[in-house]
């Protein structure tokens, strides 16, 4: 099984190979000129306002990453069984585990449309 | 020793090819923009232009680079790594064409390894088929996340930041749809193989994109999103944030960002054949050899490719409330729709 | 080669370790955990579990982190302590008590369930694809017969940390609303 992966470390090689070849050569051979206010932040013509862009921002974007994890986890959990699927048909437990996988997909979506209602995928800020 | 080689060959044809499908790319985009603007577009360098990726290559090495002001240095040099390699590394799982018989070459004396039995094996055009390559295309695109939003926190520059916020936060919400369109198929199909699921399309009506059209259109929608592409290019919405996440970069870092892009554009439109076309399969003719299969497989690819720039080149942008509000108010309910109904379907036996 | 990329990773991976609580700015930490968590990614993938290490790195490498990178760019950490307050004052502590009560009965009910003594009660696991051997089957059937209840709490406790983002995110939103 683990020679499977071989020719992705071959890859892996390669493709480092070729990004940081590429940077190495434009930091080489790029030229360079030093002048008043080239190094500073682009901000429309502007003197940059502030000295430092780290800003705080939404909560919104909080939720989102909660949220996608929620459902990242959800998704992990049903691999397992999108691939037996056709196996349980076969083995005449097909209804049976669905119904499970549908109590588990209708939990989370009462969770989604908790969600929703509360005015959690509402954008307004 | 065959075996080594024959990968060896496979990276360098199909890496290779990646990285020119993504040069030409940046010249399909201005040629057919051009086109569908009745302008001529670059037609300067070599016949029609096709010189062009060339040229800007040579221009990109010799550009001045330059680090922004109270940036992390570190950060802002590995950024546009970290967006292009895993964008890069996930053609490794890509099934070209099928079977391929290597003859029987004869013994070679090699350097170092001595005398050496040469052919006689039989590959498949694809740099290596894993059990689980749907999951490893998932985990290792969801990886190039980091690249955006490092690049984009590292330059210390406010449009920058907010451009990496964005995509990342569309890209994590699209990413759901992106999975849950596919374990539809998966369930179809009952396995993770992508050659499994390319060649259990056999014939041109099994092809997913007829049994599954709502998982389709999903999956289409989700990797528009996932590649940044218009109408969801939030990363770099010039009328807002100038260049988004990569404002402040230029030569080289710049045009990593870039080709990252364009070989997960790549990618993902191979992926939409692989999962929803038939993948290599040549549609009337089952046991095509490989050297018709590859052509197949490019061609339904190209279309899709196509559709990138066609569609960047029609529809107006969308607003990032929309944009937020589209993936998980209806895309995610639908995904989650599709993928009940089908296994409901999987459970009373219908496939 | 094996055995060799265990160690090489292992040490990695704890150096990566040491970086999460040595490193001085608050990104770097996160960085070094997304390293860690590579790095024990690919030392499942070397002991055989394909399905864990793309677990792995799919939640934790793919998820979880740009969580932790949203939190540390989102907030201000300089005064960890004022924030540990304002949120006990406006949560309550009612509600903080209830969350806790309801967390930990469903993290200890999916606890439970992977338990022998609770699951074996369970239906018996079935063969799925005898023909050919499915680690991720084999998941499958044990998911659905044995751990069956450890998988629907599961379930019940994503959507219970749903309810708290929600609580959380939509109470910090109102005293920020008259900035910008």
């Amino acid at each position: 099984m683990l020679e499977q992966y071989a020719p992705i470390l071959m890859l892996l090689a390669a493709v480092m190979g070729f990004a940081l070849f590429n940077i190495g050569l434009s930091e080489l051979v790029g030229r360079r000129r030093r002048a008043v206010g080239k190094e500073a932040a682009y901000e429309c013509g502007m003197g940059s306002y502030g000295t430092n862009a780290r800003l705080r921002l939404s909560i919104h974007f909080y939720l989102v990453a909660v949220l996608f994890i929620l459902f990242d986890v959800e998704v992990l959990l049903l691999v397992p069984w999108a691939v037996a699927a056709k196996g349980f048909g076969e083995a005449g437990v097909g209804m049976h585990v669905f119904g499970c996988v549908a109590a588990f997909l209708i939990v989370l979506e009462v969770g989604l449309a908790y969600v929703w209602a509360k005015g959690g995928l509402t954008w307004d800020r | 020793m065959t075996v080594t080689l024959v990968t060896l060959l496979k990276i360098l044809v199909i890496y290779g090819g990646l990285i020119n499908v993504a040069a030409l790319m940046t010249l399909a985009e201005r040629k057919v923009s051009a086109w569908m603007q009745f302008r001529i577009g670059p037609n300067r360098v070599g016949p029609w232009g096709v010189l062009q990726p060339l040229a800007d290559g040579v221009k990109f090495i010799f550009k001045e680079e330059f680090t922004p002001e109270g940036a992390n240095k570190f950060l802002f040099r590995i950024a546009p790594m970290l967006s292009a390699v895993p964008a890069m590394l996930t053609v490794a799982v890509l099934p070209l064409a099928g079977d391929i018989a290597i003859p029987k070459l004869g013994t070679f004396d090699l350097p170092f390894f001595g005398p050496t039995e040469l052919g006689g094996i039989t590959t498949n055009l694809s740099i290596t088929d894993l059990d689980i390559s749907v999951l490893f295309v998932l985990a290792v695109s969801g990886l190039s996340i980091y690249g955006i939003i490092l690049g984009g926190w590292a330059s210390n520059s406010k449009y920058s930041l907010l451009g990496a916020l964005r995509a990342s936060a569309q890209m994590i919400s699209y990413e759901l749809t992106l999975m849950l369109s596919l374990l539809s198929i998966v369930v179809m199909t009952g396995s993770l193989d992508l050659r499994e699921i390319a060649t259990s399309q056999a014939t041109i009506g099994q092809w997913h994109i007829w049994t599954q059209p709502l998982a389709f259109i999903l999956f289409v929608v989700a990797t528009f999103a996932e590649t940044n592409r218009h109408p969801f290019d939030f990363a770099e919405c010039e009328p807002e944030l100038v260049g988004g996440f990569h404002t402040e970069y230029s030569s080289m870092k710049f045009a990593l960002f870039f080709m990252g892009e364009y070989c997960a554009m790549a990618v993902m439109s191979g992926l939409t054949v692989t999962f929803f076309l038939g993948g290599f399969g040549v549609p009337f003719w089952p046991d095509a050899p490989w050297f018709v299969e590859l052509p197949a497989f490019l061609a339904k690819t190209a279309f899709f490719l196509f559709l990138f720039i066609w569609v960047r080149w029609t529809l107006p942008r969308f607003r990032f409330d929309q944009l937020m509000g589209l993936s998980w108010k209806w895309l995610l309910n639908l995904a989650l729709f599709n993928l009940f109904l089908t296994g409901l379907a999987s459970a009373l036996g219908w496939f | 080669m094996a055995e060799f990329l265990f160690y090489a990773l292992s040490i990695a991976a704890v150096l990566f370790g040491i970086g999460v609580i040595s490193a001085k700015q608050p990104l770097m930490c996160v960085l070094s955990l997304l390293g860690s968590f590579v790095c024990l990614g690919v030392i499942y993938l070397l002991a055989q579990f394909q399905f864990m290490a793309a677990a792995q790195i799919l939640v934790y490498a793919g998820a979880i982190m740009v969580l932790f990178l949203f939190v540390v760019m989102l907030l201000d950490l300089g005064n960890v302590e004022e924030l540990k307050e304002n949120s006990m004052r406006i949560l309550g502590k009612k509600r903080i008590t209830v969350a806790v009560v309801v967390a930990g009965g469903l993290a200890l009910t999916s606890l439970l369930g992977t338990r022998d003594s609770m699951a074996s009660a369970g239906p018996e696991p079935v063969v799925v694809r005898p023909d050919a051997y499915d680690p991720v089957a084999e998941i499958a059937t044990l998911l659905f017969t044995r751990y069956l209840l450890a998988f629907e709490a599961a379930g019940l406790l994503l959507v219970a940390s749903m309810v708290a983002v929600m609580v959380l995110a939509k109470r910090q939103r109102e005293p920020l609303s008259d900035q910008r």
